[in-house]
C-alpha cells in the first residue's frame, strides 16, 4: 500500500471510521437526487466504493463530508443523470423573475405569501414532492445548503461552480419550490381563500 | 450603486444565509424597504429554507442497504491473487518486499514446526504478509456482518445473505473464501458459533482464509 496507510486494513479502518458516520446524509441526498429507492442504494454504493478507492487522495484534516459529497454528485452525473428520467424537464436557467406576476391582481397575489411558518404543516412528501419537481441542478443546491448544511464556498465547490451561481441557482430554485408547495398548501386547504 | 429587481432575486439567497458581504446587504436591505415584490420573494427565501428544516425529511440508511455496503467495503481491497500482491510488493517496497518474501518462507517454516500453534494472527496483522501456506488456525464461526454492524454500532438484523467468517481467540475476524469447501463451511448454519479448526493458507492483509480442511471441535 503505497502512501500513509501501511496496509489495506488499516486503510480500512480509517475509511470506515470516518465515512460511515455520513451514510445517512449521503442516502438522503442520494434518494433525493434518484428519486428513486433502488437507485439510491446503487449510488450510495458507488460512492462509497469510489470514495474507498481514492482515500489516499483525501487530506486528512480537511473537509471530509464536502470531499465525500463531490464525489456524490460526479458519480450521480457520470452515471445516473442519463439514464434516470427526468420528469418535466425544463431549464430553469432560463426562467426569469418577473417584476411580479402581471397575471395576478395584487390581492391574489399576496395570499399565498407570508410568514414562515407558512408550510410547516405540510407532510414532508409533499415537501418532498415539491423537491422532486425541481431540475437536478436547483435540486442539488437546496439538498447541499438547506438541508446538508453546506457553506456557499463548500457547495461550489461541490458542483464545481462559482459562488454567484450556487447563490442565483438557490434563490431561483427556493422561489420554485415556494410555488409547487404554494400549490399544495392551497390544495391542501392551508391556506384560506380570501 | 442602484441594483435593479432581478440583481436583488438572484442575491436574495445569500442575503437570507448571510453569505454576502456586507455593502450588499446594506445595498439589498435598502432595496427591499420600498419594493414589496422583493420583500415577498425575501419572505419566500426565509419560509422555504424552514420549510426544509422539517427533520421528517431526513431519511435513514434502510439496514439491509446499510449491511451491504459495509460488507462491501470490507470485502473491498484487492481481490485475492497472490501473483498480483506478489507484483506489487515489488513495484512499491523492493527492498523490504524480498526481506518480507524470506520472512514469509521463514515463518511458514516455523509454524509447520510449530505444528498449529493458535495464536499467530495477533503478531503478523501489522506485517504486510501475503500468504502464509498451510497453517492452521482455530476459532469460532460467526456472522461477519453482523459482528461488523455491531462494532460499527449500527441496529441489526442477521440475515440469510451474511457471511460466516471465524473469529479467532484473539478476536481477529477472518472471512472465508468461497472455494469449494470455503462455501461448504460457510453454509452450514447449524455450525454458526461452534469452534472449529481450519487448516488452508491465510492472506493476513487481506483478513482472508483459503480453507482446505476443517474440523468442528
Amino acid at each position: 500500500m503505497p502512501g500513509k496507510y501501511k496496509t489495506a486494513e488499516q486503510k480500512r479502518r480509517a475509511f470506515e471510521k470516518i465515512a460511515f458516520a455520513h451514510m445517512d446524509a449521503l442516502y438522503n441526498t442520494a434518494l433525493r437526487m434518484t428519486r428513486n429507492v433502488l437507485d439510491a442504494e446503487d449510488l450510495l454504493q458507488d460512492v462509497y466504493l469510489r470514495a474507498f478507492r481514492f482515500f489516499d487522495k483525501f487530506e486528512e484534516g480537511t473537509n471530509f463530508k464536502a470531499w465525500i459529497f463531490k464525489i456524490l454528485t460526479n458519480t450521480y452525473i457520470n452515471r445516473y443523470r442519463q439514464k434516470v428520467r427526468e420528469p418535466q424537464r425544463q431549464d430553469f436557467s432560463k426562467v426569469e423573475f418577473s417584476q411580479g406576476d402581471k397575471s395576478k391582481s395584487r390581492d391574489e397575489k399576496y395570499e399565498t405569501h407570508y410568514d414562515e411558518t407558512l408550510y410547516r404543516d405540510l407532510f414532508e412528501d409533499e415537501i418532498r414532492d415539491a423537491l422532486d419537481k425541481l431540475s437536478y441542478d436547483f435540486r442539488a443546491v437546496v439538498l447541499l445548503c438547506d438541508i446538508e448544511g453546506f457553506s456557499y464556498k463548500e457547495i461550489a465547490d461541490i458542483i464545481g461552480k462559482p459562488i454567484g451561481t450556487v447563490m442565483s441557482r438557490l434563490s431561483r430554485a427556493r422561489q420554485q419550490l415556494q410555488t409547487h408547495l404554494a400549490e399544495f398548501a392551497k390544495r391542501e386547504g392551508y391556506v384560506k381563500k380570501p | 450603486m442602484k441594483s435593479t429587481c432581478e440583481e436583488i432575486s438572484d442575491k436574495l439567497s445569500g442575503f437570507v444565509d448571510g453569505e454576502i458581504g456586507a455593502t450588499a446587504i446594506q445595498d439589498i436591505a435598502a432595496h427591499l424597504e420600498h419594493c414589496p415584490d422583493c420583500s415577498d420573494k425575501e419572505k419566500t427565501q426565509r419560509a422555504v429554507k424552514s420549510t426544509l428544516t422539517n427533520p421528517a425529511l431526513r431519511t435513514a440508511t434502510p439496514h439491509d442497504a446499510r449491511a451491504r455496503l459495509i460488507r462491501s467495503i470490507e470485502h473491498q481491497p484487492e481481490r485475492f491473487s497472490f501473483g498480483a500482491l506478489v507484483q506489487r510488493l515489488f513495484e512499491f517496497q523492493p527492498v523490504p518486499a524480498f526481506a518480507t518474501v524470506i520472512a514469509v518462507v521463514a515463518l511458514t517454516g516455523i509454524l509447520s514446526f510449530w505444528g498449529g500453534h493458535k495464536m499467530f494472527t495477533s503478531t503478523t496483522a501489522e506485517e504486510p504478509l501475503a500468504l502464509l501456506m498451510n497453517t492452521q488456525i482455530e476459532g469460532e464461526i460467526v456472522c461477519i456482518d453482523c459482528e461488523v454492524l455491531n462494532i460499527s454500532k449500527t441496529p441489526y438484523v442477521h440475515d440469510d445473505k451474511h457471511r460466516l467468517g471465524l473469529r479467532c481467540n484473539d478476536g481477529h475476524f477472518w472471512n472465508i473464501l468461497q472455494t469449494a469447501k470455503g462455501s461448504e463451511l460457510s453454509s452450514i448454519a447449524h455450525l454458526m458459533h461452534r469452534r472449529i479448526i481450519v487448516k488452508g493458507h491465510i492472506f493476513p492483509t487481506q483478513h482472508l482464509v483459503e480453507v482446505t480442511e476443517y474440523t468442528v471441535i
